[in-house]
C-alpha cells in the first residue's frame, strides 16, 4: 500500500517537473575566449588585417589557398549554481541529490576515418590532441560525482547498480537544457544521438575519461572496489549528421561556438564568430561545473584563402566585457598573439622557433598503424563472440623483436554482458586477459542494467617482419530486453544492441629494460593509441574499398517478446491452469471416494 | 547381550529382503554399481574438465567453489555473484579448496547413497510386505537414475537437501520426532522449497504418532473431524517447535555473520524472483509480457494497473487450492503426498528449471510398491514428460542458439509441459492404492 501513494505521490511530482519549461538562464559574469588560427600547410604564412569595423580577416601570405585548423577555448563563470536546474529551486522537492554532482562533460569526437580531415590532411597538430582519429563519431557523457557518493559505489556483492531515476533525470535535465535536444528519460521521444541516460555505467577515474588518451592513466585495473569512479555513457550510433541538431538556434550549446555563424543564438553570448563556412567540426568538449562552463571546440577549414571572424556586441548588460585573445600559429614554427577587444586586434607578442611538437606529420617512424581492422560478432543467438581482426604494421625501426601487447578497448551497451568468471577461465586456457571496470550482473534485463568498457589485452612479439595479424575473440552475452508492440503484427519482434568501434592500443616494453623482469611489473605499461589507418597513408588503395575493411557499430537484433499477444497469453495460461488444478482436483475426490467404498465392502 | 541378539535378528530379517539372482545378491550388488558408475564420473570429470573448455562440471558447482574459497580467505560466500544458497554449503566444501576440487562431488555422490539407504530403511518400515523384487526395482529407480547420477558428479548439491528431506521421513518412520524435526528445520534452512512438506507433515504426526507403526498408515483412515479436535497436540507442538528452532536459530546465526546479504540471496531472492528469461514455467510468457516498462518519465505515469494484481492471484489461486487438496486427502500416504506437492509445485512454479526436476526421483521410489502402474506406463510417462521437454527444448534452442524470435512457441510447449504434469497427478492418482490398514490388522 505504502509503495502505491509513493508510486502515485512520484507520479504528481514529476508530473509538475515535465510541465515546468526547463529553461536555465546562463548568464555569465566573467568570460574568456582563445581562439587559436594553424596553419597546415608548409612554407605559408598568416597574415592579419583588421578592418575596424567589425570584421578581422587571416589571409595567407602566398596566393595559394590555405588548409586551417581553428580551436575556440571559452570558458566563463557564474554566481548561480549551474548543477540545480531551475524546477528543483521552484519546487520543494527536497530532493538535493544533486549537490553530490561535481561536474557534467559532453565529449563529442567528430575527427573519424571518413572525415575529410583525416583524409586529406598528412598532419596532426597538439590543439588537436583531444580528438584523436578514431574510427567512427562517438559521443560521451561524463558524470563527476564527490568521492563517496552512492551513485558512484559499487556493492562488493552481487550486482552493479544504475543510477536512482531521479538522480538521472537530474543530469538529463541539465543536459537539456544546455543542448536543447530531447533526451531519456526525461523526454519520452527517443533521441537520435544520445542513449537512454538511465543505462549510465562506471569507469575507473583513472582511466582518463572522456579522452582514453594518457599513455600511463590507461593501464587496467580489474572491478576493485576502492577504486574512484564516474558515470559514463557513450553512443555512436547517430549519422554523421545527426550531431548538428545540438548546434540548433535554440541550444545553449550554439551559442557557445564560433562555428555556425549562420544559425545565431537568442542572443549571442560569444563575442566572436567564424564566418566562413568550416568543412568539420572535429570534436568538441562541454564542462559543466557548478559555477562555471569550460568549452572546446576545433574545426577545420580547408582550401581557403580567408578567413573571416566577426565581432558581435554583447547585448547583455552589467556583464564584464569578455577577454578573447587570438593566436595565429604558423607553419614556420612562428606564434603570434593577439588581444581582441571590440573590433581591434593588439599584438601582444610574437614567439619565434615554437616546439616542433605542434605540428608532427603522421605515420612518423615511431607510430603503428592499423593496416585492416575487421571488428564482427560470430554466432548467433544470445551468446556469441565478438570478433576484432586486426593487421598492424610495425615501427619502421623496429628491428629488434620485442614483446609488445595490444589492447582492445569494446563499449557494450547495457543489453550486452562478459561473463567474468568465463572469461578468467578462457585466460587460464590461454586466451587473452580481459578487464572489466565494474561488476556486471549477469541475470538482470537489459533495461535495469548498465553499459560497459571491456579491455582485451593479448601479447605478441614482433618478429622482425613488418606486419602483424592479431586476432582477439570475446565471448559476449546478449540480455533479455523489454517486449515490444509490432503495428503490423509481425511476429517476429526484435530490439538492437549495439557495439561501438573499439579504441586500439600498443604498449612495447622498452629494449633496454628486457633484461630486468622486475621491473617491467612494477611500471606498469605505457600504452598508445593507434590512430594511423592504412587507408590515411596506403595511395595503393582506394577510397572505397576501405570503407569496407572499416567496420562501423556493430548492431545485434535481439528477438523480444511480441506484446499483441498479451491478452491471449494472459487468458490462456489462466485457463490451462485453472482447468488444470480442477481436474486433478476431481481426480483426487472420486479416486478416494471409490477408494473409500471400495474398503467398506 | 540381548542387544547383540537384536541385531542379529534385525539383519536376518532384512537379508530376507535381498534379492538373490544366480547367486549374485543383486540388492547389495546395486548399492555397489551404483557408486562405482558416480565414482568413474568423477574421474573423467577432472579429465574433461582439466583437457576440454566444454566442461562436464556444471557451473553451480564452479560457484560453490568460488564461495568457499571466499570462505578460506576469511570472506563472505556472497562475494561471488549468483551464490545464493546457505553459507553451510559454502563451509561444507572448504575442503574443495584445502584437499582437492572434486571433495564436493564425493559428498554428493555420498549423499546419493545415503538417500538409498534411507529409502530402502523408510520402504521396509512403510511396506513390510514388500517383495525383495519390488525393493531392487525401488533402488535401482534411484542408484541407477541417470538424471540422479548426471546431477551428483556434475556437482550439483540437489542430493544433500534430498538426502536431508529423506533423513526427516526416514525418522519420522523410526519414530525418532527430535531428529525428524532436527532435519526437517535443516533441510528448509539449506534450501527453502521443503517448507510445502510442513503443513503434511505436520498432520503426520498425529497424537498416535508413537504407537503406530508406519505401515498402519492409511489415507483411508482419515478422520477429519480427529485432525480438528487435535490440531495441537504435543507431537505436533514438539515437531514445530523444534523444527522452527533449528531454522531460526541456524538463519539467526548466519545473518549476524552475514547481515542482509544473507537473507536476499538465500530466500528472499527465490521469494521474489521473477525470472522473465525463458525457462518452462506455464507462467513464463506472461510474466515477461508484464514487466513493467520504465525508459522515460512518461513510463510512471498510468501505469498503475489494477488487473495485474487480478492477474497475479488467479496465478496464484489454482496452486494453493490443488497444494491443500493434496495435503488433506493423502497425508497419511505422506510418500504419495509429497511427490504429488512436489510435482504440483514446481509445475505451478513461477520459474522452473530442470534441477528441480530432481526433487521428484528421491521420493518416487517410495511411491512404486503403492502404485499399480506396471513398467510399460511408467515408460509411457516418463515419455510424455520428456517428449514435451523436447518441444520446449527444440524451441528455446531456436531463441537462444539461433536468435529466432520463437516466444510464442516456448510458451505453447510450456502450456504442453504443465498439461504433461496434470496427466501423471491424474494417472499417479488413478493408480495409486492406499494401504488397508484394517484388513492388514485384522489378519494379524
Amino acid at each position: 500500500m505504502n509503495k502505491v501513494i509513493s508510486l502515485l505521490f512520484f507520479i504528481i511530482i514529476n508530473l509538475i517537473i515535465i510541465s515546468a519549461i526547463v529553461d536555465i538562464n546562463y548568464q555569465s559574469f566573467e568570460s574568456n575566449d582563445i581562439i587559436i588560427v594553424q596553419d597546415l600547410k608548409d612554407n605559408e604564412n598568416l597574415k592579419l588585417n583588421s578592418h575596424g569595423i567589425n570584421e578581422i580577416d587571416i589571409t595567407t601570405t602566398t596566393t595559394n589557398n590555405g588548409d586551417f585548423l581553428i580551436s575556440h577555448e571559452h570558458s566563463s563563470k557564474f554566481k548561480k549554481n549551474l548543477l540545480l536546474s531551475n524546477d528543483n529551486n521552484n519546487n520543494n522537492n527536497n530532493n538535493n541529490n544533486n549537490e553530490n554532482i561535481e561536474s557534467i562533460i559532453v565529449y563529442f569526437n567528430n575527427n573519424h576515418l571518413k572525415g575529410k580531415f583525416s583524409r586529406t590532411s598528412s598532419k596532426t597538430s597538439t590543439i588537436l590532441s583531444k580528438y584523436p582519429i578514431i574510427i567512427e563519431p562517438i559521443i560521451r557523457i561524463i558524470v563527476n560525482f564527490k568521492d563517496g557518493s552512492k551513485e558512484i559505489q559499487m556493492d562488493e556483492f552481487s550486482t552493479i547498480k544504475t543510477m536512482t531515476f531521479n538522480q538521472t533525470l537530474n543530469v538529463c535535465k541539465i543536459l537539456q537544457s544546455v543542448l536543447d535536444s530531447s533526451i531519456q528519460p526525461c523526454s519520452s521521444k527517443q533521441s537520435p544521438i544520445f542513449d537512454n541516460l538511465l543505462h549510465m555505467g562506471l569507469i575507473p577515474k583513472t582511466m582518463d575519461v572522456p579522452y582514453f588518451l594518457n599513455k600511463d592513466t590507461l593501464n587496467p585495473i580489474n572491478n576493485d572496489i576502492s577504486i574512484k569512479r564516474q558515470r559514463i555513457i557513450q553512443s555512436s550510433k547517430f549519422n554523421d549528421q545527426s550531431y548538428l541538431e545540438l548546434f540548433n538556434s535554440n541550444s545553449y550549446l550554439n551559442c557557445l561556438s564560433i562555428f555556425n555563424h549562420n544559425k545565431l543564438c537568442n542572443g549571442r553570448k560569444v563575442s566572436y564568430s567564424i564566418e566562413t563556412p568550416y568543412d568539420q567540426l572535429l570534436g568538441f568538449t562541454l564542462t559543466i561545473n557548478r559555477n562555471s562552463i569550460e568549452f572546446n571546440e576545433v574545426s577545420s577549414l580547408f582550401d581557403i584563402n580567408k578567413l573571416s571572424i566577426k565581432y558581435h556586441s554583447i547585448s547583455a548588460t552589467g556583464t564584464v566585457p569578455p577577454t578573447t585573445t587570438l593566436t595565429l600559429l604558423n607553419a614556420d614554427k612562428r606564434k603570434e598573439i593577439y588581444k581582441l577587444e571590440n573590433s581591434k586586434a593588439n599584438k601582444l607578442e610574437t614567439i619565434d622557433n615554437i616546439e616542433t611538437s605542434t605540428i608532427t606529420s603522421k605515420g612518423s617512424d615511431d607510430e603503428w598503424t592499423i593496416l585492416k581492422l575487421d571488428h564482427l560478432v560470430k554466432k548467433s543467438g544470445f551468446h556469441r563472440e565478438l570478433v576484432a581482426n586486426i593487421t598492424l604494421k610495425s615501427p619502421l625501426k623496429d628491428t629488434v623483436p620485442r614483446v609488445c601487447k595490444l589492447m582492445v578497448i569494446e563499449n557494450l551497451d547495457q543489453g550486452i554482458f562478459v561473463d567474468r568468471y568465463e572469461v578468467d577461465e578462457i585466460e587460464r586456457f590461454g586466451g587473452p586477459k580481459v578487464v572489466i571496470y565494474q561488476l556486471i550482473d549477469l541475470e538482470k534485463p537489459s533495461t535495469s542494467s548498465t553499459q560497459n568498457f571491456v579491455s582485451i589485452i593479448k601479447q605478441f612479439s614482433t618478429t622482425g617482419s613488418a606486419t602483424q595479424h592479431l586476432e582477439v575473440t570475446l565471448p559476449i552475452h546478449l540480455r533479455y530486453q523489454n517486449p515490444l508492440f509490432s503495428e503490423n503484427g509481425d511476429s517476429n519482434t526484435f530490439r538492437q544492441s549495439i557495439i561501438s568501434s573499439p579504441q586500439i592500443y600498443v604498449s612495447c616494453e622498452s629494449t633496454n629494460s628486457v633484461l630486468d623482469d622486475d621491473n617491467k611489473n612494477s611500471f606498469g605499461d605505457s600504452w598508445n593509441l593507434i590512430t594511423n589507418y592504412n587507408l590515411l597513408n596506403d595511395k595503393d588503395s582506394n577510397n572505397n574499398n576501405n570503407n569496407n575493411v572499416i567496420t562501423k557499430s556493430i548492431s545485434i537484433n535481439v528477438p523480444v517478446g511480441q506484446l499483441n499477444d498479451n491478452e491471449s497469453v494472459k487468458l490462456y495460461t489462466l485457463l490451462v491452469t485453472v482447468i488444470g488444478s480442477i481436474l486433478v482436483i476431481i481426480t483426487i475426490f472420486i479416486t478416494h471416494k471409490n477408494n473409500l467404498s471400495q474398503k467398506k465392502k | 547381550m540381548t542387544r547383540i541378539n537384536k541385531t542379529v535378528v534385525s539383519n536376518e530379517a532384512n537379508n530376507k529382503y535381498d534379492f538373490i539372482f544366480k547367486g549374485f545378491n543383486l540388492t547389495k550388488l546395486i548399492f555397489i554399481v551404483g557408486l562405482v558408475i558416480r565414482l568413474v564420473l568423477i574421474v573423467f570429470a577432472e579429465w574433461q574438465d582439466a583437457n576440454m573448455l566444454v566442461k562436464y562440471t556444471d557451473i553451480d558447482y564452479v560457484v560453490y567453489t568460488d564461495a568457499s574459497r571466499a570462505v578460506v580467505n576469511g570472506l563472505s560466500p556472497y562475494d561471488r555473484s549468483t551464490y545464493r544458497y546457505t553459507p553451510l554449503l559454502a563451509y561444507l566444501l572448504v575442503p574443495n579448496i584445502l584437499i582437492h576440487p572434486a571433495f564436493g562431488k564425493l559428498l554428493f555422490v555420498i549423499c546419493d547413497m545415503i538417500i538409498a539407504y534411507l529409502l530402502k530403511g523408510i520402504l521396509l518400515e512403510r511396506f513390510p510386505k514388500i517383495t525383495s523384487r519390488t525393493l531392487l526395482i525401488c533402488l535401482a529407480s534411484w542408484l541407477l537414475n541417470p538424471f540422479s547420477i548426471n546431477v551428483s558428479t556434475r556437482g550439483n548439491a540437489e542430493s544433500v537437501i534430498g538426502a536431508m528431506v529423506l533423513a526427516t521421513f526416514y525418522f519420522l518412520t523410526k519414530k525418532n520426532l527430535t531428529l525428524a524435526s532436527i532435519f526437517y528445520g535443516l533441510s528448509v534452512h539449506f534450501k527453502i522449497y521443503p517448507i510445502i512438506y510442513s503443513i503434511p507433515m505436520y498432520l503426520y504426526i498425529d497424537e498416535n504418532f508413537f504407537s503406530k507403526k508406519p505401515s498402519e498408515y492409511s489415507s483411508l483412515n482419515n478422520n477429519f473431524k480427529n485432525i480438528l479436535k487435535n490440531f495441537f497436540n504435543k507431537n505436533r507442538l514438539k515437531f514445530f517447535l523444534i523444527s522452527a528452532f533449528t531454522f531460526i536459530s541456524l538463519t539467526f546465526i548466519m545473518y549476524l555473520i552475514y547481515g542482509y546479504i544473507f537473507l536476499f540471496e538465500t530466500y528472499l531472492y527465490h521469494v521474489i524472483r521473477a525470472d522473465n528469461r525463458h525457462n518452462f514455467s506455464v507462467y513464463f510468457y506472461q510474466i515477461y509480457l508484464n514487466t513493467p516498462i520504465v525508459e522515460t518519465v512518461g513510463d510512471l505515469i498510468g501505469k498503475v494497473n489494477g488487473s495485474n494484481m487480478v492477474v497475479a492471484l488467479a496465478s496464484f489461486l489454482p496452486q494453493v487450492v490443488l497444494l491443500l487438496a493434496i495435503t488433506l486427502v493423502y497425508f497419511n500416504d505422506l510418500e504419495f503426498c509429497l511427490l504429488l506437492e512436489t510435482i504440483t509445485f514446481v509445475a505451478f512454479n513461477k520459474v522452473c528449471t530442470v534441477q528441480y526436476f530432481i526433487w521428484y526421483y528421491s521420493i518416487l521410489p517410495l511411491v512404486i510398491p503403492s502404485s499399480s502402474l506396471g513398467l510399460l506406463q511408467y515408460i509411457i510417462l516418463f515419455a510424455v514428460w520428456m517428449g514435451s521437454q523436447g518441444l520446449w527444448f527444440y524451441s528455446a534452442f531456436n531463441l537462444e542458439f539461433l536468435g529466432l524470435q520463437t516466444f510464442w512457441n516456448i510458451w505453447v510447449a510450456g502450456l504442453l509441459f504443465f498439461i504433461a504434469n496434470i496427466y501423471i497427478l491424474v494417472k499417479l492418482i488413478l493408480n495409486h492404492n492406499p494401504i488397508k490398514v484394517n484388513q492388514y490388522l485384522k489378519s494379524k
